[in-house]
């Protein structure tokens, strides 16, 4: 697998960004009869950036035996949403699939794209999934619930400190229940999903069972299922940190619907 | 623009190994299809980096569309190294299979793929070109001052310090195997007898583009080359030569890469796709 560092300018963003790309070398993977391959769009968490997945766990090695690319980007504290400061939602969705089939050997085949996150990336995996479920195959949400119902109170040092300022500059309220019905709530966004009549994306969801998203989880995931979605959840003792994705990473690549392409 | 930094399995080093690439992002977006490609080489003791940290090559080459390969040949004269690895294998019949793969929109064809380079990395540059004449469009060679056989018209002499320390083998030796590169005349390292070659086999002919500043050590191998170029008649590499005062400096190679990239344009707009 080759490790790829890119930075480039992001019109969504208005700015340059950073991406982390892993992608098979000649020989190596699954690619399509087109010779490109099927790609994992990883998100990270809030305070994250596009270097933790590839920091934290032994993402290339899992990749490698799956055979299949994986693209990382940095999205702020945006909670992946299309914000004054910066189009995330469209840059994850749209912007940066766009540059990266163009420079890179990865199929833009819905049947070949695969979205998954953790925590605030769970989040942006909802929204991205649910806002377009034609564009993925699968999704898998790492101890993620619906970010508006978890009750999450604000952190000292007042409206400035950025995990509360979050709350205005991404949902526009600091009242979160004011966000149902909204584009923030994923729950809304499913049902629109399951009402639209498209291929819905296949769900592996996975939560420690400390973690304060735990039992939020197991909720959504049971209204997804009565949706109509495929859903796979799994959870095991762990908390909210990388020694619990890191186990779970290669049972989610495990478990992706990676098509048989066959080597060109 | 996009500036990628690529960690990839070298078989032929047979270790991990890590290049730079430019990306012309604008090129990329437009779809105007298949990038033309410089393979722009580092001097000694530099990095697969320091072109694009000391030049302003990615504002050049974002300019004019092109994708550049920054590899790194480590101590190496861009040579199979006698004790060390073989980087004249891995630049040349290696990476570019390797990042074609990884970059598809990188061209294949010999006259969308150039190769340029400063000090040894010129040097490295003509060497490689002239090697491999099907394989490179034109040749960049900035302030060169290491082409076998024009090393007794050299200024400097002794060369780097042993990498091993004191009394251990000498650069050229861990390259050629020789301590004198003198005796590498009529060698495959032989870059002038490639190039008589080249032409009377009736080979495909590389571009030469040649620059080097007046006072730079590199003037009088630089002379050399000039005067070796002159010498064949009709000009049949399209050989051009610039001089200017200047010096062995990042300076004279920001201002003349971006030079030789507006000369090589005509190239790619003509002939690529």
């Amino acid at each position: 697998m080759a490790l790829i560092s890119a930075e480039f300018y992001s019109e969504c963003l208005g700015r340059g960004t950073s991406i982390y790309a892993v992608i098979p070398e000649k020989g190596e993977g699954k690619p399509n009869k087109d010779g490109r391959y099927p790609v994992l769009w990883l998100l990270h968490g809030a305070s994250d950036d596009y270097t933790v997945w590839q920091r934290n766990t032994s993402l290339e090695l899992y990749l490698k035996n799956v055979g299949i690319a994986c693209i990382m980007s940095s999205v702020d504290l945006s909670f992946y949403t299309n914000i004054d400061g910066g189009r995330y939602l469209d840059y994850t969705t749209q912007e940066l699939p766009g540059i990266c089939q163009k420079m890179f050997p990865i199929s833009g085949d819905p049947a070949d794209n695969f979205i998954a996150g953790l925590s605030m990336g769970g989040h942006g995996t909802m929204k991205a999934g649910f806002t377009y479920p034609e564009k993925y195959a699968a999704m898998g949400i790492f101890s993620c619930a619906n970010f508006i119902d978890l009750n999450v109170q604000m952190v000292p040092g007042g409206m400035r400190s950025p995990l509360n300022f979050v709350r205005e500059l991404v949902f526009g309220t600091i009242d979160l229940d004011l966000a149902h019905g909204t584009e923030h709530d994923n729950l809304w966004l499913a049902k629109n999903a399951a009402a639209s009549g498209k291929k819905l994306p296949k769900i592996f969801a996975v939560c420690g069972t400390n973690d304060g998203s735990h039992d939020y989880e197991v909720q959504n995931i049971e209204y997804f299922r009565s949706l109509g979605f495929d859903c796979m959840f799994m959870d095991s003792p762990g908390g909210h940190d990388f020694y619990f994705w890191d186990q779970w990473l290669p049972v989610f690549l495990q478990w992706l619907p990676i098509r048989q392409g066959g080597i060109r | 623009m996009a500036l990628l930094r690529v960690h990839f399995f070298s078989k032929v080093l047979h270790m991990m190994s890590t290049a730079d690439v430019i990306m012309p992002e604008k090129a990329v977006n437009e779809g105007t299809g298949e990038l033309p490609v410089l393979w722009l080489l580092h001097g000694g003791g530099g990095t697969q980096s320091e072109w694009h940290r000391f030049s302003n090559i990615e504002r050049y080459a974002s300019d004019k569309g092109i994708a550049v390969v920054m590899p790194c040949a480590g101590i190496s004269r861009y040579c199979n190294m006698t004790y060390g690895g073989d980087y004249y294998d891995y630049i040349v019949h290696e990476m570019p299979g390797i990042f074609r793969h990884l970059f598809p929109l990188f061209s294949g064809k010999r006259e969308m793929n150039f190769i340029a380079g400063l000090s040894l990395g010129g040097s490295g540059a003509i060497s490689l070109g002239m090697r491999n004449p099907e394989q490179y469009g034109a040749i960049g060679v900035f302030s060169a001052s290491s082409i076998i056989p024009l090393e007794h018209l050299r200024t400097i002499t002794g060369g780097p310090p042993s990498p091993g320390g004191p009394g251990k083998k000498s650069v050229n030796m861990l390259n050629f195997g020789v301590e004198n590169t003198g005796d590498l005349a009529g060698t495959e390292h032989d870059v002038l007898m490639h190039a008589r070659n080249n032409v009377a086999e009736g080979k495909p002919i590389p571009r030469v583009f040649h620059a080097v500043g007046t006072e730079d050590h590199a003037y009088p191998v630089g002379l050399g080359l000039k005067a070796f170029f002159e010498g064949f008649e009709g000009n049949p590499y399209k050989y051009e030569f610039h001089e200017e005062p200047g010096t062995h400096n990042w300076d004279f190679w920001d201002k003349w890469v971006r030079i030789f990239l507006d000369w090589l344009k005509t190239d790619y707009v003509k002939e690529g796709a």
